[in-house]
């Protein structure tokens, strides 16, 4: 992984009294991530999110309760949003916890194994549930 | 020597995303949310894939992106059948069909691309 991992291995559990399952999250799209299918496929709509956004091993979003929406359109201009609650994740298979480096964010890994990146089935079952905002 | 043929809209456009978008990503990412440049291997394996006949040209992928391991995963879709190949890091190439989002089968290719062909055809078959 790129970016220096906000937990280490074997430090990974989850934390469902610090992290609710109603805790509204949201992970950013990195505008260049994506080339601009739409142009060329009415499949791909606009409110798709690609299984790529969410296929890391650590993967981190920013808690509605310690941030609003608004604020990261503020200082993320031009991104969209993949918005997803806590309890929607977990029953994907995720497990939740508050980020110890970063207040304002709630990091998520495969409950199969914490310290691996997901099977390939979570991130593309995340891409379909959660909301593009 | 094989001809250069001439590639479809939606090709030409992914080819120039790959030659040409992905110099804007940085080396290193300023935050986990943040997308590094593919590495050259993947970035060539991805032209390859691109430039590939068995890749139909009436199957226009619905995504196109690079992967947080600096790879870059492109996915066709046809009803309820998903098809992603992932270019990694190294240039190898990982393939997984799906129904929904139930994982049918997963396969590394090792940049046999004929393998795709017979991809393709479920893809776009009506079983």
């Amino acid at each position: 992984m790129a970016v220096t991992p906000a937990v280490p291995r074997g430090q990974r559990q989850d934390d469902p009294i610090g992290v609710v399952d109603g805790l509204i999250v949201w992970r950013g799209i990195d505008p260049l991530q994506a080339w601009n299918a739409g142009n060329f496929n009415p499949q791909a709509l606009s409110t798709r999110i690609a299984s790529a956004v969410f296929n890391t091993e650590e993967l981190s979003t920013k808690a509605s309760d310690r941030i609003s929406l608004a604020d990261l359109r503020l200082k993320l201009p031009g991104w969209k949003f993949a918005e997803f609650t806590v309890g929607e994740a977990r029953g994907l298979g995720y497990v939740a916890l508050r980020d110890p480096t970063e207040p304002l964010d709630v990091v998520l890994y495969s409950g199969a194994d914490p310290n691996l990146p997901p099977a390939n089935a979570l991130p593309k079952k995340l891409s379909k549930l959660a909301r593009l905002v | 020597m094989k001809a250069e043929r001439s590639l479809s809209s939606w090709r030409a456009s992914a080819v120039d995303w790959i030659h040409n978008a992905v110099e804007q990503m940085p080396d290193t990412p300023s935050t986990s949310w943040h997308v590094a440049q593919p590495t050259l291997d993947a970035r060539r394996a991805a032209l390859e894939v691109l430039r590939e006949e068995s890749v139909p040209d009436d199957l226009v992928p619905i995504a196109m992106n690079v992967t947080h391991d600096r790879g870059v995963l492109i996915e066709w879709q046809n009803g309820d059948k998903e098809l992603d190949l992932e270019i990694l890091a190294d240039g190898e190439l990982e393939a997984s069909k799906w129904r929904g989002t139930d994982l049918v089968e997963e396969l590394p290719l090792q940049k046999s691309y004929w393998r795709l062909r017979p991809l393709f055809e479920w893809l776009a078959s009506s079983k």
